[in-house]
């Protein structure tokens, strides 16, 4: 049994959801995600990142539009779509219900 | 001296180090392989590329700078290796970056031709690159040999030719057989790197940081640059010709090969080479392995045709080589089964004779007749061509109570007086055990009436023998002063018989011999053996008498 392979396996289960509550917030750059989520520290690679961006995108989750940088070429930015918002509404659902299981099967039900 | 090249990553140019370009190159490749089979696989490359060009953006900021190793060492770092990028729970390996072990990749040494040092056509810069060695020494031993022999500009222009010119940075590195620090290799080999260049494009720079040198060596250059030109025309040309050449031999075999199996015997097709059946257990194995060897033949031909079309017609797409080499790899694994399978029934021999004295017939004179099929059997044994559905349908439908082969007769010298014949049983088999088995089951028969001897000219073998190369040979012993006379049809078994004369198996019953203190020997072939005028009458009419005799 490796614990890094437990600890990875937990912090890929919340990755969709940290993504799409990142999303939802505004209109988001691929990079600033990365930047986000690096601060987080729920990152350990950026590729990681894109297969799952595209994943999402593709069950319709998220949608993007090209927009002009100063910088370079034009770059994509995420929204959540209407089907998006309704699935990360039931994630936040599940996530709650999730964290008060974990605190009252760990002891650490405080409250 | 590092050359530096120009990349073009999501629309963005930079210019990076050669060394730095093979390992991104490999890394983009490695990322191109591990996602082929994901969906939107071709949208996540462009996103990551999209990612890289900004970081690397990010990263020189003085833009006439080249992008450096570990610029792109901290990219691959920064991005992950391809198996940590799934975000599919499948199991998930999530190892900790152990750089070190999948981070050194030796390409591997190849010889090429150096362009960037080159006198004439970069033949020994190339090959002193591949041996490690100063290249002056390779080229005083080219002049050497040029003025010692003068082939020492034949060798070079064949290396020329045939020594690729190393244009790619990754065909450099591998003529450098320099290690490329690179990770995650899911194809450590340059193969793809064509439909990779579709993404990449890649230009080089010509700013050699090398000073191009004098006038004079500028003049060679331009002028070896022209004779390279020629003789890469001459050898097109040549190419050309050959490639038409190839073709009409390849042609003719495989039609040659064709005809061999299916023309020659007309109706129903097939045939195979009688020899080869002495040493096939039957006839199926015989035929199997016989048209497999011709398919063995004739698929190298097959592809030297397809190449040589190829090369005329000037397709240069993918080479499709894998079918033809697998069916050849599949058909010899297939032959060297059958061969072996059937080889190991021959491993074993064994022989045992048995002599009989013969009765003393009333004069010194004997008469060596044969009867049996041995035209037939030769059908079976010996040169030609026998027709497959002949041969399969003969021994598989035979009321035969067994299969048949020709004895072989010796005739020697006695000890003594009396007449003997030796009769040796040979066969082979997967055991000493069987061999004997079957050398005993081997049935020959003889007779003899007084002076007469008469011949089987055939063994036989029960039919459920396999045919394991079973064999009969006779030894007539006859004391000195006994006088041989043969019908015409003994020629079929006579086999090697020592004679004074030296006189050929075939010609010998024509004649009558006698045994004498050296050996048999011809007692009407006078001193001259062609001249039949020559030979004293009375032996003449005495031979007509005998032959008459015989015949009714």
């Amino acid at each position: 049994m490796n614990a890094e392979n437990t600890k990875a396996q937990m912090r890929k289960g919340v990755l969709e959801y940290c993504i799409l509550a990142i999303i939802a917030g505004n209109e988001i750059y691929a990079s600033d995600i990365i930047d986000k989520m690096k601060d987080a520290k729920l990152l350990v690679v950026e590729g990681t990142l894109y297969p799952l961006l595209t994943r999402l995108k593709n069950s319709g989750l998220l949608g993007y539009r090209w927009i002009e940088s100063v910088s370079g070429p034009p770059r994509k930015y995420y929204t959540l779509t209407d089907e998006g918002k309704e699935f990360l509404d039931e994630l936040h659902v599940t996530w709650e219900e999730l964290v008060q299981s974990v605190n009252i099967t760990t002891g650490k039900n405080s409250k | 001296m590092n050359k530096v090249i120009n990349i073009n990553i999501n629309g963005m140019i930079f210019h990076i180090d050669e060394e730095a370009f093979v390992v991104l190159d490999r890394y983009l490749e490695s990322l191109k392989q591990h996602f082929r089979n994901n969906e939107g696989g071709g949208e996540i490359l462009a996103d990551i590329e999209a990612r890289i060009a900004e970081m690397l953006t990010e990263m020189i900021k003085d833009r006439s700078e080249a992008v450096s190793m570990a610029n792109v060492q901290q990219v691959i770092v920064t991005m992950g290796k391809p198996e940590d990028m799934d975000d599919a729970d499948s199991g998930s390996k999530s190892k900790s970056y152990n750089w070190s072990d999948s981070y050194n990749f030796n390409p591997g040494k190849r010889m090429y031709r150096d362009p960037d040092n080159k006198i004439i056509g970069g033949v020994c810069s190339g090959m002193s690159e591949y041996l490690g060695i100063d290249p002056v020494w390779i080229r005083l031993l080219f002049v050497a040999v040029f003025f010692g022999f003068g082939t020492g500009l034949l060798i070079y222009i064949v290396l020329w030719i045939i020594i690729p010119k190393a244009t790619t940075p990754s065909e450099k590195l591998e003529m450098r057989g320099e290690r490329v620090n690179i990770s995650n290799i899911e194809k450590t080999v340059t193969e793809n790197l064509d439909a990779l260049k579709q993404r990449i494009d890649k230009e080089f720079s010509k700013f050699d940081k090398k000073d191009f040198g004098s006038k004079a060596n500028n003049f060679f250059h331009g002028l070896f640059e022209g004779l390279e030109g020629g003789l890469r025309g001459l050898f097109h040309a040549f190419a050309w010709l050959f490639s038409a050449i190839f073709i009409l031999i390849s042609a003719g075999v495989i039609i040659a090969l064709l005809s061999v199996v299916f023309g020659l015997t007309g109706i129903v097709g097939f045939a195979v080479p009688v020899f080869f059946l002495d040493f096939f257990h039957d006839a199926h194995t015989a035929s199997i392995v016989f048209i497999l060897i011709l398919v063995l033949i004739g698929l190298p031909f097959l592809w030297l045709m397809f190449r040589s079309l190829r090369y005329m017609s000037g397709y240069r797409g993918r080479h499709r080589n894998g079918f033809l080499s697998f069916i050849w790899v599949l058909v010899f694994v297939a032959l060297l089964v059958l061969v072996f399978g059937n080889s190991s029934g021959f491993r074993s021999s064994y022989s045992y004779s048995t002599t009989d004295v013969l009765k003393k017939p009333a004069h010194d004179t004997l008469y060596l007749n044969a009867n049996g099929y041995a035209s037939e059997i030769k059908e079976f044994h010996g040169n030609g061509w026998m027709d497959l559905s002949r041969l399969w349908g003969r021994i598989q439908n035979s009321n035969d109570t067994s299969r048949v082969g020709l004895v072989s007769l010796n005739i020697t010298r006695s000890d003594d007086h009396n007449i003997r014949l030796e009769k040796s049983y040979k066969s082979r088999g997967k055991s000493v055990r069987d061999a004997m088995t079957l050398s005993e089951s081997i049935k020959y028969n003889y007779t003899q009436a007084d002076s007469l001897l008469l011949f089987n000219e055939a063994f036989r073998i029960p039919k459920d023998d396999k045919w394991h190369g079973q064999n009969v040979r006779l030894d007539l012993q006859i004391p000195e002063g006994t006088v041989i006379r043969m019908r015409r049809n003994m020629g079929d078994i006579i086999y090697d018989i020592d004679n004074v004369q030296d006189m050929d198996d075939d010609e010998m019953p024509s004649h009558i011999w006698m045994m004498k203190q050296d050996g048999l020997t011809c007692l009407d072939c006078g001193s001259d053996q062609h001249d039949w005028n020559k030979s004293p009458v009375h032996t003449h009419s005495h031979h007509n008498k005998w032959e008459w005799r015989w015949n009714n």
